[in-house]
């Protein structure tokens, strides 16, 4: 049943083209240079420290490395970093 | 984001959280609506984190749930302050004693200068606005504006000509004009009296000289009253001849009266109002409702609250409402007449001399048109028509 939702949707964004952040419950990334990283829709902190942020997603985890994290505003769906950002990595995706 | 000065209000604190799951905190925090931000890792179980100060008083259950523990590392904002300054209240005391002091001292007289005046016109003076109880020391705000204060000195004083009161800041100046009396300057050349109008002489009051005219004569202008030039024949002499000669004089004068006149009289009911103002808001203090005198006049009295020299925006203002009256007085044609008479005596008498002596008036003719009665009035004075004429080269 699920996955035939999840079809569903992936086939909405395609056919009706509206946008997929918003049908499928993806995060949305916005980076500014390497400085600033802000991240919409997130599910939760996994791991936080200086130089690695790991977040729950709808799907899977998002890993953020880098250096000399800060996190400036973290409200329950959204998330601000600063720092030196290095690299950004999505783990555990079908 | 809030803005900063938000933040600053409501207070902020920085705390230290101590624990394995911290990310847990945090994720509680999130999930229950408080509001985190500038988090760093310090050190491998300790997270640095800024959160207002109405939610530190919420997160305790969070932090059990997590296992964590915190540390307060600094607070910031106006509540902590506030509570700083109950702690130290004797210096908020002081500060605040201090400024009600400098602000009493700024409102008090503290000087009374005097310039212009001699030394006993400057004595009386000082009596003078002691009585009206200015002083050193005495409030501003008890004491008269400036303008009555000037008004009242310059009644009170009939030595001086004018009185210049200003108030510059905490000092009083009174800048005095006095009455200088022309010295009479004797002529002491040799002189003539002669007539300065047409006359007929009345009384006579020869100091020296030779009297020319008598009693009952009638003099024309410029005709020679008292002779310089005493002696006979060889023992002629010239000398400043001196004396009164009283003489009739007539004058005209001429005067309008209406018949009809309105002018404005204070009833003597008056209603006050005080008000404080602030940058030019009047809220009132004492003195409320309507001012029910269908005509009145206002009097307005404003006293700035100082502070060491600058004027604050306070002020302390007094309405007097006047009621006022307005009188119609009409009079007939007689009493028209005898208005006349009696201001025409009251003009003449005003540019005559105190020797001089009104001895009687009589209207000549009297006119009536748009209500106004025009009268020409006769009088008979009598005064010193004697003024010197110096004798020019000897004959």
């Amino acid at each position: 049943m699920a996955r035939l939702k999840h079809t569903l949707k992936r086939w909405m964004t395609r056919s009706l083209e509206l946008p997929a952040d918003v049908v499928m419950d993806l995060p949305r990334i916005t980076m500014i240079g390497h400085l600033h990283i802000y991240i919409e829709n997130h599910r939760g902190l996994l791991k936080f420290s200086n130089t690695e942020l790991r977040l729950t997603l709808e799907q899977g985890e998002l890993l953020i490395k880098g250096e000399n994290f800060v996190l400036k505003t973290i409200l329950p769906e959204e998330i601000l970093l600063e720092g030196k950002i290095m690299d950004v990595r999505y783990i555990d995706i079908e | 984001m809030k803005k900063n000065w938000t933040k600053y209000l409501y207070g902020t604190v920085i705390i230290k959280v101590e624990g394995e799951h911290a990310e847990a905190f945090l994720n509680h925090c999130l999930t229950n609506g408080i509001l985190l931000w500038d988090i760093t890792r310090k050190q491998d179980n300790e997270l640095e984190l800024n959160m207002f100060l109405k939610d530190a008083l919420r997160i305790k259950p969070y932090l059990r749930k997590s296992g964590c523990t915190f540390k307060v590392q600094e607070k910031k904002g106006i509540p902590f302050l506030l509570k700083r300054m109950v702690k130290r209240s004797g210096f908020v005391l002081g500060l605040g004693i201090f400024l009600i002091i400098i602000t009493l001292l700024s409102n008090m007289v503290w000087n009374i200068e005097i310039s212009g005046a001699e030394p006993k016109t400057e004595h009386r003076l000082r009596t003078i606005i002691n009585e009206l109880g200015i002083e050193k020391g005495k409030l501003l705000f008890t004491l008269p504006n400036v303008r009555s204060v000037q008004h009242l000195v310059t009644e009170k004083m009939d030595e001086v000509t004018w009185v210049g009161v200003t108030l510059e800041g905490t000092t009083f100046h009174f800048r005095v004009v006095e009455k200088k009396l022309p010295e009479k300057v004797e002529s002491v050349g040799p002189q003539n009296l002669v007539a300065d109008k047409k006359a007929v002489i009345t009384k006579m009051f020869i100091e020296k000289g030779l009297p020319k005219v008598e009693v009952n004569q009638t003099v024309q202008k410029g005709e020679l009253l008292v002779s310089g030039t005493i002696g006979k024949d060889k023992n002629t002499r010239i000398v400043a001849a001196k004396g009164k000669v009283f003489g009739e004089v007539w004058y005209q004068t001429d005067v309008t009266v209406p018949l009809r006149s309105n002018y404005n009289t204070y009833t003597g009911e008056r209603t006050t109002k005080h008000y404080v103002s602030l940058f030019g808001l009047k809220v009132p203090v004492w003195g409320f409702g309507n001012i029910d005198y269908s005509n009145y006049e206002l009097m307005l009295d404003k006293k700035p609250f100082r502070f060491i020299k600058w004027e604050t925006p306070f002020s302390y203002i007094q309405k007097d409402f006047l009621e006022a009256e307005q009188i119609t007085k009409s009079y007939t044609k007689k009493e028209a007449l005898a208005i006349a008479k009696e201001m025409a005596r009251e003009d003449l008498g005003n540019t005559l001399d105190d020797e001089a002596t009104i001895k009687s008036g009589k209207i000549l003719r009297h006119t009536v048109d748009n209500g106004k009665v025009n009268v020409s009035i006769y009088f008979k004075v009598i005064e010193n028509i004697a003024k010197e004429q110096p004798i020019i080269g000897g004959d």
